[in-house]
């Protein structure tokens, strides 16, 4: 079995989302599983750039102060391409130079999406009652939540609500058990973050009195993220 | 944020190795390495040659910059210059201290860099906290920060946009219990603007 096989983009891909530029991504992987193997132009473009998506999500989300929207089409393509992968390689000796390196990548690509869905929950759990709020805003197609974490998040705060009531504020006189909305913890939008522009940003108030500012393609900044926020959905900002 | 996360980001940025085996391209899903072939350099991530390194699989070629007299001429142009200069890589510590620390025989006079790095690392971070206890007396909300690597912005992660928040968060405070001083019964003001100034002083000990 050659190395290139591994690369071959799952059929999982083309079930995955509803996202038209999803399937002509795999599309592309196919055509380049099909070429011959010196031509150079036909990289495995898709992999590569669902894993830089992926990438950018992560460290944003490291960053950011609220949670941003889910990524998990971009997840799950990765997670079947690196079933995919697994799959075609257990027949590999373990002490297979190609096994190894491989193998190596994979544990890479795990830890950025265990990292990534770990700080995601982090915020869920910090933040629950607001985000569920947020999230009821949104429309549909913008949710920040995915469907899981979504009933994650409403789980979550069901047994926090039950908890206290438990063992705390049914012992307490009403008026001190206080008003649902008055306990919502929120994350400050104004923390201050690293930005680095990926493009030619004009314009960007950067301060209480309207100060304006230019941004060039890979300059850095510090600023509080709620000015840039917008930059970051357009990705044409990402948080460092 | 965990440094040996930057050390995980910095470990994707691309280095010179020469194998002393043959293998066909790997198709990594970073993009496609090699071919491999024996004694012909190849260029391939930094986590695959620390690996192949440790392996005794391969000689690890020194990046460019990773030679004396560049770094002599840009630690210079760091001590004049006011602003940060432009490092050669995005990663010039990550890169330096995984190569000189799995393969110190592939680097020549590698004691000598290892010391004219960690000059150059210090000379900015001074640089940094310079600018910092300037830009905070200064009570500016925005900064410009060019030419800062992702190491050296960590660095000052703990501290600086959380001093930032802090002072942000007094001020809006102030204002705020000016407005209304009735609904915690105390007059938060002095307090408020008290513990202000000593987050400030943080920065001029």
């Amino acid at each position: 079995m050659s190395t290139r096989e591994i690369m071959s983009d799952s059929e999982n891909v083309e079930q995955a989302p509803n996202e038209h530029e999803l399937s002509t991504e795999a599309d592309l992987a196919h055509a380049y599983e099909e070429d011959d193997d010196d031509d150079e132009d036909a990289e495995p473009i898709t992999a590569q750039k669902v894993l830089e998506i992926l990438e950018t999500a992560w460290t944003n989300e490291m960053f950011a102060p609220e949670l941003l929207q889910h990524q998990s089409d971009m997840l799950e393509l990765m997670m079947s391409q690196v079933a995919h992968m697994e799959e075609q390689m257990k027949d590999l000796d373990k002490n297979d130079f190609r096994y190894v390196v491989h193998q190596m990548e994979l544990e890479r690509i795990r830890y950025i999406m265990a990292s990534y869905l770990r700080c995601r929950l982090q915020k869920i759990e910090a933040f629950t009652q607001y985000i569920i709020n947020q999230d009821a805003t949104y429309d549909a197609a913008d949710k920040r939540l995915s469907p899981e974490e979504a009933k994650y998040a409403q789980e979550f705060a069901t047994n926090v609500d039950e908890y206290f009531s438990k063992v705390a504020t049914r012992y307490m006189p009403n008026q001190q058990r206080g008003e649902a909305e008055q306990r919502i913890v929120a994350p400050n939008l104004m923390s201050h973050v690293f930005l680095k522009a990926n493009v030619a940003v004009s314009g960007v108030i950067v301060g209480v009195d309207d100060e304006e500012v230019d941004l060039t393609p890979g300059s850095q900044h510090i600023i509080p993220y709620q000015l840039v926020a917008d930059l970051i959905q357009k990705n044409q900002a990402k948080l460092i | 944020m965990d440094p040996s996360i930057i050390e995980f980001i910095g470990e994707k940025s691309m280095i010179s190795i020469i194998p002393n085996f043959s293998n066909e391209p790997l198709h990594l899903v970073y993009g496609s390495v090699g071919p491999f072939r024996a004694g012909f350099p190849v260029f391939v991530p930094l986590w695959l040659a620390t690996h192949l390194r440790k392996q005794q699989k391969c000689r690890i070629v020194p990046p460019e910059w990773m030679e004396l007299e560049t770094l002599e001429e840009i630690k210079e142009e760091e001590k004049r210059s006011k602003f940060f200069t432009k490092m050669p890589s995005e990663h010039y510590m990550v890169v330096a201290q995984l190569v000189m620390s799995t393969a110190p025989d592939d680097v020549p006079r590698c004691e000598e860099l290892r010391t004219i790095i960690k000059d150059i690392f210090d000379i900015r971070e001074s640089k940094l906290r310079t600018s910092i206890d300037a830009f905070i007396k200064g009570e500016g909300t925005y900064a410009k920060l060019d030419n800062l690597t992702l190491l050296e912005i960590h660095s000052v992660r703990p501290i600086l946009p959380y001093s930032l928040d802090h002072i942000a968060r007094y001020q809006r405070m102030a204002t705020a219990s000016q407005r209304d001083t009735s609904m915690l019964g105390l007059n938060t003001t002095g307090s408020a603007s008290g513990t202000g100034s000593m987050s400030n002083s943080l920065f001029t000990q």
